[in-house]
């Protein structure tokens, strides 16, 4: 029998002393009104101080062991154990892969970052062999290409003025030897002249022969004269003769040379004129070439400085591996609440009302550990959301 | 293939070449040039109306008209001369020596 029952009697004990209570008031109505309101008062009572259907069900569960709790407790602990671990160890795993990835990762940037430093040298080096805008340079062996133009076009000048050189002087000789020719032509009336005396000589010294011939035994003596003038005038055209070949062989010699001196002198100018016109076609192009790599060789080394600029951002960008490390942590911080929740029921070492209020007040404690550590992770996601330059 | 000489009243030599100005032009361009009878010229005019082609020689041959009259000349004009031709005068710098017309 329950509280209710044991009340119910009593109020019925009550109301009977009432009753008896009430048979020595003698007004009937009083009497009534009385019996009345103790019967009111009586069920009032009873249904208040009667326990309800709830507390009749906790007493019922006081009967529940904590042993049994336990139990449970262990089972349920046992059973979400593996998932925590797995989590727990998923968690190290990324803060692992992160870190390692991460500083291979920082490696190739640096690495990249001083290929890019040294290209960005070379071009600039590059670029001032090719334009010689570096002043320093100035002093420098280097051949730029505005200095070859200027070379290869004074070396066409000096083989142009060689060119009309070498006419000139061939003409004057060519003057000289034309002179020199109608020096012969001269000399060859000369030699007729000298042909002449001597055809004269020889037919004065005939003459004398036929008169000292005519002048008998006296003239014997003169014809002997006669005839050596004659041999001698024979000597003098045979001289004469040779001399005039001698002559033309010189005279055609010259006219060879003539020719010779013409033939230097003779140069198709038409060659000349389209050496310079390729030449200065292939300087145009070569100058054009020459600023266009200059050009280009800039734009590589701006595009250069902004690779720079971009490796530098993503290594600061990099940083994501701490955060990455920390959520990681956080995520293993939470997953040891969760642990620490599936043990609670293991914990549990009192029975019936006692065991819920210190399950609701462990529940508490570890919520409270909960939202703290989410709370952190929060922080720590609006962190990673904007990453401070360095 | 003749060279024509001809004297204007102004003192000037005008001297009309042939269709080629070469080596073969040597004698009679000299002639051309030697045979002007005044003591001092005021001015020499090559015409190169007719020429189509010249080579080398004639750049021999126009310095030594110049040498020749070194002294008593002072003014060469060389006349209608066509595009070819004006440039071998530029290449061999000759616009300093001559006027080119």
């Amino acid at each position: 029998m329950g509280t209710k029952g044991k009340l119910l009697i009593s109020a019925v004990v009550i109301w009977l002393f009432a009753i008896l209570a009430a048979s020595l008031l003698d007004d009937v109505l009083i009497r009534t009104i009385v019996l009345l309101i103790l019967g009111v008062v009586s069920v009032v009572i009873v249904q208040f101080l009667a326990p309800t259907d709830e507390q009749m069900q906790a007493d019922a569960q006081e009967k529940i062991d904590a042993e049994d709790i336990r139990g449970l407790g262990h089972t349920l602990a046992s059973s979400g154990e593996p998932f925590c671990q797995a989590v727990d160890q998923t968690s190290s795993r990324i803060n692992d892969v992160v870190n390692d990835s991460v500083g291979s990762l920082s490696q190739s940037f640096q690495t990249m970052t001083e290929n890019a430093h040294r290209q960005q040298e070379m071009m600039l080096e590059l670029l001032n062999r090719i334009s010689g805008g570096n002043a320093d340079a100035v002093e420098d062996e280097h051949v730029t290409i505005g200095d070859f133009a200027g070379e290869v076009g004074r070396i066409l000048d000096d083989y142009v003025k060689l060119f009309v050189d070498v006419s000139d002087k061939s003409v004057s000789a060519v003057h000289n030897i034309q002179d020199m020719v109608q020096h012969f032509d001269g000399m060859f009336l000369l030699i007729n002249d000298i042909r002449g005396i001597a055809e004269q000589t020889n037919l004065l010294a005939l003459n004398a022969a036929i008169e000292a011939a005519r002048a008998g035994e006296a003239g014997r003596g003169f014809a002997v004269v006669a005839d050596e003038v004659r041999k001698l005038s024979q000597s003098s055209s045979t001289l004469n003769d040779q001399i005039r070949e001698k002559a033309e062989v010189a005279k055609s010699t010259i006219t060879r040379v003539e020719k010779v001196v013409g033939e230097i002198a003779s140069m198709d100018m038409n060659i000349a004129i389209d050496a310079k016109g390729h030449l200065d076609g292939m300087l145009k192009e070569l100058e054009e070439v020459n600023s266009d790599v200059s050009r280009g060789v800039e734009r590589i080394a701006e595009m250069n400085s902004g690779v720079q600029r971009d490796v530098n951002q993503a290594v600061t960008a990099l940083q994501f591996a701490d955060l990455v490390s920390q959520e990681a942590g956080s995520i293993r911080e939470q997953i040891g609440v969760l642990q620490s929740l599936l043990q609670v029921l293991t914990r549990i070492d009192t029975s019936g009302a006692g065991a819920v209020r210190q399950l609701n007040s462990d529940i508490q404690t570890l919520a409270q550990a909960s939202r703290q550590s989410a709370i952190k992770m929060a922080g720590n996601n609006s962190a990673a959301g904007e990453i401070d330059l360095y | 293939m003749t060279i024509t000489t001809s004297t204007s009243a102004d003192g000037s030599v005008e001297i009309s070449l042939a269709e080629t100005f070469d080596f073969n032009c040597v004698e009679d361009f000299r002639k051309a040039y030697e045979s002007v009878a005044e003591e001092s010229v005021k001015a020499f005019v090559i015409d190169f109306r007719s020429t189509h082609y010249m080579d080398s020689s004639a750049l021999g041959m126009l310095i030594n008209m110049q040498k020749y009259w070194e002294g008593r000349c002072s003014q060469y004009r060389i006349i209608n001369a066509n595009q070819q031709l004006k440039k071998i005068f530029a290449i061999s710098r000759f616009d300093k020596k001559f006027t080119i017309e």
